[in-house]
């Protein structure tokens, strides 16, 4: 067993306190006027900022530590705050003290892999964030025009039916909505699960993951699962369940943001997801209210639609010239030499429904802001097609430009087949009536929605995406039974994994089909096919 | 003290008065007068404020308690509030008034937190240090709290330089659980 000498102790004490300040600490106060509901009002602290952190150094909460609180209302007579912590350890009277510090989180590569309070303090046991960190506000300007570029790259989801029809850019910000129970946060856990492919190659995702209002039984479970996919090692989780006060909610996604803004400030990629901003709306309706801002539709303050844009605004493509990039708005100081160009922050935000009603406030707002929006629908999903995703509904106004060359080429004509079965769905209960060519395009219409099915935390690379959606392009899937889709398509895969290794690869670097592994693929689609239907 | 729009528009209106009359000092007087009565008689507080009994009693009272004691300024000024009804601002206009003189003089108010009573001598020092740091004339009044346990803290305005005992070990406590969670 080790021992610890008493002199190496001492050595250690004085090191400590020989970067002691004797000096008298000067700061500002205020006094707590009123509390309650989790503000509180305080007078004093005229020299205050909006935005900054306080602390209460009176007010003890269980375990001893000081009340924490942001100010949010700065009025004529007083200053409105809300608190982190529980509002019954403060009391009328209470020394209210400054701290000179804009709501901040550290941030570095130490929270990979982490989760964390939107404050950036880790809750998952494994004690304080290992590394480097920079300090970022949670509020931050977004880059402006120049520090931009169109997005170009693709950030592959895994899921069939969104990377080819619905296709998603790194610097994107893409909508998932839909009802409670339709697989929003399945897609979004898939995603990420997905940028598992990308950390081998020079351009790795890292993700963000932004629980909001969360049940902290789910919030557990998403990191369960990311850590079973061995996806939790790139991934930070910054939770705010339930259970946390309203002010720690509506500042969620905002840490989110700064972590994000880390990585692709540094010239590296990052995916944030917000689930969901229609909690974190609430949270910030709670507060205003509180805060006797005026209510205004629905009772959401009138900046609410301020709150989303400027918060998705930060999702960037930052421009691929460091000398530009260095240039950029608002850059914190302690990030200002390690500013590359080329990064990017692509948001999935996330806005849960009432009964499909998209026409409700905070979704519309969220919907106008992004570049596109992924819908998932009740009926489809309990029909079974999963993910639900309705692709007649759902658009992507950007990722065309970002999706992999193959891939584009490929994908038009699923929409067309699938345009074209969406109109004749109705019909199909008329079954042998119908004309040759309407049974036709029925039949491959609802080969081509079997074949979008997938499972969950299944996602698909890329490669093999493409080899699936050359066979249904050459029509080969008409020659099997609905039921046989999915046997087809395990088979499939993995003979082509085998036979082609080296072509597989090299279609997932350079994303271009060429003619003779085309014609290879349709071989052994064809073997595949007969095989089934003799097996039957 | 939180003080209302209204009572700080009449006491800079008697200010801006008496400084063209050239009574600020006598006015002062009177002010403070008015101040410590309401200080020390809380039933006079309590009466000003009461919804229920009239004005015309309370500018009565008013008349009776200070009418011959003050200047024929400050008398006036009551009056006209009692007749404005803001009788009950009466409190809040009297500390408006002492804050917007000591502006105006440049005297500010310091107040010194210690473990013990300081000394004649030591109150003089602290406070010719502070008048040269500010600038200004210092009104320094002095609270004991035995827990600071030595040392000493004076708050100005909303700006507290702290070098209590106390105060440097809780920094040097925070210090050391810094380390040790790193």
């Amino acid at each position: 067993m080790s021992q610890v000498r008493p002199d190496e102790v001492s050595a250690i004490l004085r090191k400590q306190l020989s970067g002691f300040d004797k000096e008298a600490d000067t700061y500002d106060v205020g006094t707590v006027l009123e509390v309650g509901d989790g503000i509180a009002r305080v007078y004093g602290l005229s020299k205050v900022q909006a935005g900054e952190l306080v602390e209460l150094p009176d007010s003890k909460d269980q375990k001893g530590n000081s009340v924490t609180g942001m100010v949010l209302n700065l009025e004529e007579d007083n200053v409105g705050i809300v608190l982190f912590g529980s509002s019954s350890a403060v009391e009328e009277g209470h020394t209210v003290k400054r701290t000179n510090d804009i709501a901040s989180i550290n941030v570095g590569e130490g929270l990979l892999g982490r989760v964390i309070d939107p404050l950036g303090k880790p809750i998952d046991g494994k004690g304080a964030v290992t590394g480097d960190t920079v300090r970022l506000p949670l509020e931050r300007k977004a880059p402006g025009v120049i520090y931009r570029e169109p997005v170009t790259e693709p950030l592959q989801t895994g899921l069939k039916s969104i990377d080819s029809l619905i296709p998603i850019g790194r610097g994107q910000r893409e909508l998932i909505i839909g009802d409670r129970q339709t697989g929003k946060t399945a897609v979004a856990i898939d995603t990420i699960i997905n940028q598992k492919e990308t950390q081998k190659t020079d351009k790795p995702v890292h993700c963000i993951y932004v629980a909001v209002g969360q049940k902290g039984s789910t919030i557990a479970n998403i990191r369960k699962v990311l850590e079973d996919n061995g996806a939790m090692e790139y991934t930070t989780i910054v939770a705010a369940p339930a259970s946390t006060s309203a002010p720690l909610r509506y500042i969620a996604p905002f840490a989110g943001a700064a972590i994000g803004e880390y990585f692709r400030d540094t010239g590296r990629h990052a995916l944030v997801i917000y689930d969901d901003l229609s909690k974190q709306a609430v949270a910030y309706r709670e507060l205003s209210l509180l805060l006797k801002r005026p209510p205004g539709r629905e009772a959401y303050p009138g900046d609410v639609f301020y709150l989303h844009s400027r918060l998705l605004e930060r999702a960037a493509k930052i421009i691929d010239n460091d000398e530009v990039a260095q240039k950029m708005n608002n850059i914190p100081d302690g990030l200002k030499s390690k500013v590359k160009g080329g990064g990017s922050l692509t948001a999935l935000p996330v806005i849960e429904t009432q009964a499909g009603d998209v026409s409700a406030y905070i979704p519309t707002n969220v919907i106008s802001i992004t570049d596109g929006q992924i819908f998932l629908d009740t009926d489809l999903f309990n029909q079974g097609i999963r993910p639900a995703i309705d692709v007649g509904t759902s658009v992507s106004r950007v990722g065309g430009s970002a999706q992999v060359k193959s891939m584009k080429k490929l994908s038009g004509t699923l929409k067309l087949d699938l345009a074209q079965y969406r109109e004749l769905e109705a019909f199909a209960k008329f079954g042998s009536d119908l004309d040759a060519s309407t049974q036709a395009q029925l039949r491959t219409g609802e080969r081509t929605v079997e074949l979008l099915k997938q499972g969950e935390y299944q996602p698909l690379p890329v490669e093999q995406q493409i080899a699936l959606l050359k066979v249904n392009d050459e029509g080969l899937l008409n020659k099997l039974e609905v039921t046989q889709i999915q046997e087809f398509e395990e088979q499939f895969l993995e003979t082509v994994g085998i036979k082609h290794e080296e072509e597989m690869n090299a279609l997932s670097d350079s994303g271009v089909l060429n003619d003779t592994f085309g014609e290879q693929i349709i071989e052994i689609a064809k073997s595949v096919i007969d095989q089934i239907n003799a097996t039957n | 003290m939180l003080v209302t729009k209204a009572a700080h528009r009449y006491a800079t209106a008697l200010l801006e008065l008496a400084k063209e009359q050239d009574v600020v000092e006598q006015t002062l007087e009177d002010i403070l007068l008015i101040k410590g009565t309401i200080e020390s008689s809380r039933d006079l507080l309590v009466f000003l404020r009461s919804p229920v009994i009239k004005p015309d009693k309370k500018v009565a009272a008013l008349e009776a308690i200070f009418g011959d004691k003050v200047s024929e300024l400050v008398h006036r000024y009551i009056t006209l509030i009692a007749r404005k009804n803001r009788q009950n601002l009466l409190d809040e206009i009297v500390f408006a008034f002492v804050e917007k003189y000591n502006a105006y003089k440049g005297i500010i108010s310091a107040e010194v937190y210690v473990a013990n009573e300081l000394s004649e001598k030591q109150l003089k020092e602290v406070k010719e240090r502070l008048e040269e740091v500010t600038n200004k004339t210092v009104n320094l009044s002095t609270i004991v709290q035995e827990d600071l346990k030595g040392g000493m803290a004076v708050k100005i305005g909303d700006t507290v330089t702290n070098a209590t005992v106390k105060h440097k070990l809780k920094q040097l406590e925070d210090e050391f659980l810094s380390a040790a969670s790193e």
